[in-house]
């Protein structure tokens, strides 16, 4: 049987197609410094490499950050997880879920999957100590469902790193 | 002396009738000859304040041997245009200035600025939501509603940006806040004003035909290409092209379909049946059963065949049951194309 006889496939919006359409191309044409968007045929899963920003903490280190869309993108924020291993950082559980408020609360439609990356990538290079929130156990536990971050509620406290 | 004189208190009066003509927005930094003036230019288009989207302040400095020799002009201060739109506009003028020399110019210059800045009254750039442009390059296409938010000067698509209230309403309704925070510019955070609102709320109900229309298209092609008659469709013609492909030429039972209609009947209620308990592959049976029926004796291996009346001679018999007319299992289908030919007598 044929491609077409599987329904299984995930459709989305012509919205969220179109703006994620728009975003990898603009990517390919100027991809944000550090980052490299590894190719696939998944438009609303994105695979992203970071690599650490010389002279911090994570300098030469690479990690995997995977972005996934929703249906209502860009209105809903995106799903933003390390994959492991996660980078240590007092902002982000070894299960990967990062605890930084433009993905949860404080998202804006006007965002990008490129402004993400940066600011993921600043709060990374602004750690002083390489270490797991305080509560990484407890958190991470809870999470064991496969619970997504989207669903925490989120305190942020912090706003050094 | 009596011409320079002259021209002197023509400049003058050329001032007083700038002075006139823009009342405050004309600002005179040097009164006396030659006389130095900035005016603070907005498009004629936009009287609604909602609708401007461009503004400038330019300069224009005579020289000593104006109207000779063409005045300085700069631009001081502009809003809403890049370099490449600045440059445009301060080049038009220039050159509209030494086409005028020795005449009076200075009111026909602000005018020819409020002409090139009229036609320049439209957000650059893109929608920070959808990232297409706000206004389209190429001229021919059609340009999408965009409206501005007064509180920031933000622009936006009208659609993208009620989408967004329509979405943060929801989400507000969704979590029961009795919150009656209405929103904030995406862009910068600021809170949507009351005449944001307004200029949203005016837009989805002028729109809302329009933006009901593009959701509902969408919706129904969706649900379209996912019902159950659509995939039948699809899985009966796949199967059609795997037999043709298998026979590599045209599929013959497509003509006895075509003729007799009436034989149409059965076959399509057997994967009806068979769709609701099983899978498509039952169904890809029952369409395998009526390429034998038709073209019986001329191909397919021995083997194969029978499997297939075995298959389907349950199936059969459980239809003929329902509507009461049993024929001898026996005789599998040649019966058959005898009684739905006779029930077509009455």
């Amino acid at each position: 049987m044929t491609s077409s006889s599987s329904p299984s496939r995930k459709t989305l919006s012509k919205i969220a197609t179109n703006r994620l359409q728009k975003e990898l191309m603009e990517w390919q044409l100027d991809p944000p410094c550090g980052f490299t968007h590894r190719v696939s045929d998944n438009l609303y899963r994105w695979i992203i490499d970071v690599i650490g920003a010389p002279s911090t903490l994570y300098a030469g280190e690479t990690y995997q950050l995977q972005v996934d869309f929703s249906d209502h993108y860009p209105m809903d924020a995106p799903q933003v997880i390390f994959l492991h291993p996660a980078p240590l950082h007092p902002h982000i559980y070894s299960n990967g879920h990062i605890c930084l408020d433009i993905l949860y609360d404080s998202w804006s439609p006007a965002m990008t999957v490129g402004s993400v990356c940066i600011s993921i990538l600043s709060m990374l290079s602004s750690s002083t100590a390489k270490q797991r929130p305080a509560d990484n156990d407890r958190y991470v536990k809870n999470c064991r469902n496969g619970r997504s971050p989207k669903e925490t509620r989120w305190w942020f406290h912090d706003d050094k790193v | 002396m009596s011409v320079d004189e002259e021209i002197i208190s023509g400049v003058m009066a050329e001032v007083e009738a700038v002075l006139a003509m823009y009342g405050d927005d004309c600002c005179i930094i040097r009164a006396e000859f030659p006389p130095h003036l900035t005016v603070h230019i907005t498009p004629r288009t936009a009287e609604i304040s909602s609708q401007q989207f461009v503004e400038a302040v330019i300069g224009i400095e005579a020289v000593v041997k104006y109207p000779e020799e063409p005045p300085c002009i700069y631009i001081l201060d502009s809003k809403g245009l890049d370099y490449k739109r600045q440059q445009h506009l301060i080049k038009s003028i220039r050159s509209k200035s030494c086409d005028l020399s020795s005449c009076f110019m200075f009111v026909a210059l602000c005018e020819d600025a409020i002409e090139i800045i009229s036609e320049m009254n439209y957000p650059e750039g893109e929608c920070p939501l959808c990232l297409y442009p706000l206004y389209p390059e190429n001229k021919d296409s059609i340009p999408q509603p965009f409206m501005k938010l007064m509180s920031c000067f933000h622009c936006f698509h009208s659609g993208c940006i009620s989408k967004w209230c329509k979405w943060l309403q929801q989400q507000n309704d969704s979590e029961g806040n009795e919150n009656t925070h209405v929103g904030n510019c995406p862009v910068c955070r600021k809170k949507f004003s009351s005449k944001d609102m307004e200029q949203v709320g005016n837009f989805l109900e002028t729109d809302s035909t329009l933006l009901a229309y593009n959701e509902s298209d969408s919706e129904d092609e969706k649900e379209f290409l996912q019902c159950d008659t659509e995939n039948i469709r699809r899985n009966f013609f796949d199967l059609t092209l795997e037999i043709q492909r298998k026979r590599s030429g045209l599929f013959e039972p497509m003509k006895p379909i075509s003729i007799f209609p009436r034989m149409f009947l059965p076959e399509s209620r057997i994967p009806v049946d068979t769709i609701s308990d099983t899978s498509v592959g039952s169904y890809g049976e029952g369409v395998h059963v009526l390429a034998e029926e038709t073209t019986l004796t001329t191909f397919e291996g021995p083997t194969e065949v029978r499997k297939f009346k075995n298959s389907n001679s349950r199936r059969s018999r459980s239809y003929y049951s329902k509507t009461e007319r049993k024929p001898p299992p026996n005789k599998k289908w040649i019966p058959k194309e005898g009684s739905t030919s006779g029930n077509s007598v009455p």
